[in-house]
């Protein structure tokens, strides 16, 4: 019998036991769509870790920020700038957390951050408006200030926040700049809801501390950052008197260390997916075998009269495994659909909460999805196939 | 056509008595023969038919078909034999619920791979008188239209027999005689035919009347001597 016969007359029974068929479609649904909605938000969950670890951590920097009781202060930069040549450049990172600030009637809490003129150079995020930093501004602890677009819109409206004044703890500021749009980092924090002020306005006149939050060094050539991080690790170690290999609190940050622990994440999620997916699919087979089962059972007269009229033993076993085969592949398509429309449904939100962008699904997706519940029916529908296969006709007729 | 010697077989079950359905049955079917197989239940009428269909295969004796030895063929072999040289009918008609006359009698043309399945199944169908209920699904006809379309069935590989197992078992006195006439035109035509049946009235139909009993051969008759 030919291939185009068997399928069209897997189909046709499919048809005309549609209870069985959509029982057993369900069984596929619920592997499929449940995985590949897994991997499709993953997947897109990864790729905005990517982007945001790509414009936080561009190629040729190095980021230092102390942990525990580890603290940095600006005479630690300048002694390891004069110890590694490799660092052409740097700026100061001051965290304030979160301020209350003032505006025109408006009150909000921000994010404050202190960043020197480099900022725009060393971290690639300048202005769409108005100007940057100056390095007067940051020589005269100037009461100027860098606004994040979404602080902006809570704090001015519509309206152009350049000149516009606020306050922080009494202290006076006026808008010098709108930062360039950053977007929402994957912990859903809006990195546009920030207020950027000189580092020595922030040191000095805001938090009176003599130390900052951290460093971000540019290094001359991208290839040599990470023989710069070892130099610079080295360089603050003797600074603190530690022996080499002695252990440290600077946590140093480089693209190198970054992409490696974005790349842990993936392998961690792909692990995940995989052992959901099979978890589902044995789930499924079990379900499929059992149906497929009870459906030779039931069917066995139609079988036996089927062998009677001359079907072979592997037309047969052909036919159980195309009519699981068809309900597998149609079910996956299914929920590889319902998966798409889910994430097409959830985009706007996921944009607003985490960064993503719009998730399409990959080919990748779509064969492993199709792949796994094809192979999961096919198993599944083996044993009963080969049941059908050795059913002996007189009995089944009887 | 049919060539029986020595048939025995014996089905055997654990924790159970063995039976012995047929004991050294031979015998012999030209091709055009209308044969009755008559015998009281359990005689083993069944199993002989079985036999002969190559549904079962015999413990002893040898079985040729159509000159050719069957005991070394293939399951695949088998099948593909009983495709094309058999055509079967049953007590109970065996049809695929939910399909229609038309797709019942497609049935075995679409295991022989005939190209053309559909033209030839319209034709068995009106051979049997029933061209125009193609498209009806086997629960919309009656007992004996049903075993109409399996004689449609049986007939559409045009096979070179066809084995009968009570085939007018359920229906009644109108019907079956309407089977049975059908029957004897299709023998009129050589198609050579074996009809197993418990019935004496039935039997009398065929040319020629084999008696079992306890899976024995009793007797071999012609119409003529029967009764």
């Amino acid at each position: 019998m030919n291939h185009a016969l068997m399928l069209s007359m897997a189909a046709d029974r499919l048809v005309r036991f549609p209870g069985r068929t959509i029982l057993m479609g369900l069984a596929f649904l619920t592997a499929v769509y449940p995985t590949t909605l897994l991997q499709m938000l993953g997947g897109g969950a990864i790729e905005a870790l990517n982007r945001f670890v790509g414009q936080v951590y561009p190629v040729d920097t190095v980021s230092l920020y102390p942990v525990g009781t580890e603290t940095l202060t600006l005479a630690d930069i300048e002694a390891v700038l004069a110890e590694v040549p490799e660092l052409r450049d740097w700026d100061p990172v001051v965290e304030a957390g979160r301020r209350d600030l003032k505006a025109e009637g408006q009150a909000a809490r921000v994010r404050v951050v202190g960043w020197s003129e480099r900022a725009a150079r060393v971290g690639r995020r300048g202005v769409t408006a108005g100007g940057f930093l100056s390095a007067g501004d940051v020589r005269m602890r100037a009461g100027v200030a860098l606004i994040g677009s979404s602080t902006a819109r809570r704090l001015f409206g519509d309206a152009s926040p350049i000149g516009r004044r606020f306050t922080i703890d009494a202290l006076a500021f006026e808008v010098k700049g709108v930062l360039e749009p950053f977007g929402v980092d994957p912990h859903g924090d809006d990195q546009d809801d920030l207020i950027v002020l000189p580092y020595t306005t922030l040191m000095e006149r805001l938090l009176r501390v003599g130390t900052v939050t951290g460093a971000r060094f540019l290094v001359d050539d991208a290839a040599r950052v990470e023989p710069a991080a070892a130099r610079l690790t080295w360089a603050l170690a003797a600074r603190r008197g530690l022996a080499p290999g002695q252990p440290n609190q600077f946590n140093l940050r480089t693209p190198a260390i970054v992409t490696e622990e974005v790349a842990r994440v993936s392998r961690l999620f792909a692990g995940f997916t995989l052992a959901m997916g099979l978890v589902t699919a044995l789930a499924a087979a079990k379900l499929v075998a059992g149906l497929m089962l009870a459906m030779v059972a039931e069917r066995t007269a139609e079988l036996g009269l089927r062998k009677a009229l001359g079907a072979r033993p592997a037309d047969l076993r052909r036919q159980i495994l195309a009519e699981v085969a068809i309900v597998a592949l149609c079910a996956a398509a299914l929920g590889l659909l319902l998966a798409a429309l889910t994430t097409d449904a959830l985009t706007p939100w996921l944009a607003a909460a985490v960064g993503m962008r719009e998730l399409d699904p990959s080919a990748s997706t779509l064969a492993v999805g199709a792949g796994a519940a094809l192979v999961a029916g096919l198993a599944a529908a083996w044993l009963p196939a080969r049941r059908a296969a050795a059913l002996d006709p007189v009995a089944a007729l009887r | 056509m049919i060539e029986l010697t020595g048939i025995s077989r014996t089905y055997r079950r654990a924790g159970l008595p063995e039976v012995a359905a047929l004991r050294g049955v031979s015998l012999g079917i030209g091709a055009g023969e209308f044969v009755a197989v008559l015998g009281p239940s359990g005689s083993g009428k069944s199993t002989l038919m079985a036999v002969m269909g190559l549904l079962d295969r015999p413990d002893a004796g040898i079985y040729r078909l159509r000159d050719q030895t069957v005991a070394g063929l293939s399951e695949e072999a088998l099948a593909t034999l009983r495709n094309r040289a058999i055509g079967f009918v049953f007590q109970a008609y065996h049809l695929l619920p939910r399909t229609t006359a038309l797709e019942n009698v497609q049935l075995p043309l679409l295991y022989a791979g005939r190209r053309d399945h559909r033209q030839r199944a319209r034709a068995a169908l009106a051979a049997v008188g029933l061209g125009d209920r193609a498209d009806h699904y086997a629960h919309e006809l009656s007992g004996g239209q049903q075993q109409r379309v399996a004689i449609a069935r049986a007939i559409a590989n045009e096979p070179a027999l066809i084995l009968a197992d009570e085939p007018t078992g359920n229906l009644d006195p109108a019907a079956a005689d309407g089977i049975m006439a059908l029957f004897e035109a299709l023998n009129a035509q050589g198609v050579t035919l074996v009809l197993i049946t418990h019935d004496e009235a039935v039997a009398a139909r065929a040319r020629r009347v084999v008696r079992l009993e306890a899976g024995v051969l009793v007797s071999d008759r012609v119409r003529e001597a029967v009764g």
